[in-house]
């Protein structure tokens, strides 16, 4: 499903040394793989996030997503495979204000050729259980809830991947829990899931865990995450 | 399909922010207005031009009896008595591209009728006279050429006429007396009002040429001749024509031709420059209201760049975004376009019947500032719109 060879990303602005956030990482998923991507913050998991969810281009490396080599494809390209196999979960939600739920999950569909769009966006959210909530605004619903209309958003165009940035860093421990479970019951049903956490918790539910550090990706955390969050 | 949907993205984008669009729909709504009410009234005072001309004689060439060269010269001179009507008719006869010619000998004299009386214009003239001056006989007929031949003493009144003497009582075949002279009332003309030259034409009674000459006047010159060629191109070089005729006929230039379209572009040169500087306030209240656009805009996609990377992210291609920005300052265009033209029409309506502008609505004060709001727009909204595409979708998503 996705296979990266030596990807290498740094930045440089003017005045400052050269910041290498990714040295040379490799890395494969399977389908049907939970893996969760540790480390401290600023060890380049977002950069990595980015790069695989085809919102950044790698600055050397190969990246094969579903065997097509996607380092070089152009932008409008990029932008059809991120509509069409790919799920975003933020931490921030990213819902569009004064706007209903509903509506919200119907957004990657305006980018996609398909019709029923209403139907497809309501299916979603009775995916996540939100059925009763499709003509709230984000106003009127709680933090749990918005996370699971972002998720409903990143599922409504059944994409192969679903990459969620820290999507439980911004709720409590019981909202988070839930959609831990829901993540679980998605792959359980066959997604391949990736997401980025602070919370060994969390991680430790994944079946799979990477560690990032300094921009080197490792199998498998050398010490228990902890004291980090 | 795609296109539809960010269509509907785009105004309920525009609904989200009620105020913002407020803002710059309101905007746009006045520089509209002031661009829509400054070609209503371009429009009206064309038209009022085009009225007069066409109420004072259309391409008409005014031939007056002026003073000899000598006398001129001397500065003491008295007007001619050489204009005769042998002069009009050679006119008829040897000058191309002629409508018609009348020639008119006028005065004032006192005329009386029912114990009332009232100083009037006696112009003594053709049948041609009503085709050169545009009259419309109202009741009754005009002069006709036995009327001419046989010197008839008959009369054709004009409206002041009409309602001061005669109070309104029908004038048609009650006898009139000019000065001692009882002349038989055979027609009413239509009229006219005050002409922007200050001219009136309405205090007139028309009577044959030689019935004025003989009986009212005791002359046998003429005031002037009126000459209508038969289109605008031919005024300059009938003019030239007209003197080098009576030039050869008078053996000198004792006369003076007025062409009153001249006359009144003139005139009208004073309103041009009023409303180019209408003009010059209605560009730059649209100037304003497209800055306006341009900065609302600009705010909007600053405000909205998360949303921006977020719509990258779910697989909006740049373009996707531009449109959608672009349409959205259309929509404001669009809607700003039509309130200004309404409030414009509103304006016109208002200032053609609370002020002495001539104003009116046409068809041009309608489609021209609606395109010009909408190239406003493209103007104004591409570069939003083009900063709204070229954002980066990390950096976007990652500010806030």
């Amino acid at each position: 499903m996705i296979e990266c060879r030596g990807i290498c990303k740094s930045y440089e602005r003017p005045g400052e040394p050269r910041l290498d956030v990714l040295k040379s990482v490799d890395l494969n998923i399977e389908p049907g793989e939970f893996t969760a991507v540790v480390g401290p913050s600023g060890s380049g998991k977002s950069t990595l996030m980015n790069i695989l969810g085809l919102l950044d281009r790698p600055d050397s490396g190969n990246y094969l997503l579903g065997g097509e080599p996607v380092s070089n494809l152009p932008h409008a390209r990029l932008a059809s495979l991120r509509n069409k196999k790919i799920g975003f979960v933020f931490q921030q939600f990213h819902l569009l204000p004064r706007t209903t739920a509903l509506e919200n999950v119907e957004l990657p569909l305006v980018y996609a050729d398909t019709d029923n769009i209403s139907d497809r966006a309501a299916q979603a959210l009775c995916r996540v259980g939100l059925q009763d909530r499709m003509t709230h605004t984000p106003a009127e619903l709680s933090g749990g809830q918005q996370q699971r209309v972002a998720i409903a958003r990143a599922l409504v165009n059944d994409p192969e991947i679903i990459l969620a940035d820290e999507p439980t860093g911004n709720l409590d421990r019981e909202s988070g829990a839930g959609i831990m479970a829901l993540f679980q019951e998605l792959n359980e049903s066959g997604r391949t899931i990736i997401f980025i956490t602070h919370d060994a918790a969390l991680a430790a539910r994944a079946g799979r865990v990477l560690t990032m550090n300094e921009g080197i990706l490792a199998e498998e955390p050398a010490q228990p995450v902890g004291g980090v969050a | 399909m795609t296109w539809f949907r960010i269509l509907r993205l785009a105004v309920r984008a525009l609904l989200r922010a009620r105020l913002r669009t407020l803002l710059s729909v309101s905007g746009m709504a006045v520089g509209i207005t002031a661009v829509a009410v400054l070609l209503g009234l371009g429009a009206g005072a064309r038209q009022a031009l085009q009225d007069t001309i066409e109420k004072m004689g259309r391409n008409l060439l005014t031939v007056n009896a002026w003073m000899s060269e000598t006398n001129a010269l001397r500065g003491t001179g008295r007007y001619v008595n050489t204009l005769v009507t042998a002069d009009s008719e050679a006119v008829a006869r040897q000058l191309p591209g002629i409508e018609a010619v009348s020639p008119v000998i006028s005065g004032t004299r006192n005329l009386r009728w029912g114990g009332r009386t009232m100083n009037a214009t006696v112009n003594g003239t053709t049948p041609e006279y009503r085709i050169t001056k545009n009259h419309v006989v109202k009741g009754g007929r005009f002069i006709d050429e036995e009327d001419v031949c046989g010197g008839r003493r008959v009369a054709v009144v004009g409206d002041q006429i009409v309602r001061e003497l005669f109070m309104g009582e029908r004038p048609i075949g009650e006898t009139l007396l000019v000065g001692r002279i009882p002349f038989t009332i055979i027609g009413v003309l239509e009229g006219k009002g005050t002409n922007p030259l200050g001219g009136n034409e309405d205090d007139q009674i028309v009577v044959p040429v030689t019935t004025a000459q003989r009986r009212v006047y005791n002359v046998d010159y003429l005031t002037r001749i009126f000459v209508q060629v038969a289109s605008k191109d031919l005024l300059k070089s009938t003019t030239e024509a007209l003197t080098d005729l009576l030039r050869n006929r008078h053996q000198t230039v004792d006369f003076k031709i007025v062409d009153q379209t001249a006359l009144l572009a003139v005139q009208s040169e004073n309103g041009a420059s009023f409303r180019r500087m209408i003009g010059g306030l209605a560009g730059l209240a649209l100037g304003l209201g497209g800055v306006g656009l341009l900065s609302v805009s600009l705010l909007s996609v600053r405000e909205r760049r998360t949303e921006i990377g977020l719509q990258l992210a779910l697989g909006a291609r740049s373009r996707h975004i531009m449109v959608q920005y672009l349409v959205e300052s259309l929509l404001v265009a669009l809607i700003g376009g039509v309130l200004g033209l309404v409030m414009g029409a509103c304006g016109i309506v208002m200032a053609s019947s609370w002020t002495q502008w001539p104003a009116r609505l046409s068809w041009d004060a309608v489609w021209q500032p609606f395109v010009l709001s909408l190239v406003i727009a493209l103007a104004f909204g591409a570069y939003p719109a083009w900063r709204a595409a070229r954002l980066d979708p990390i950096v976007a998503l990652r500010s806030k």
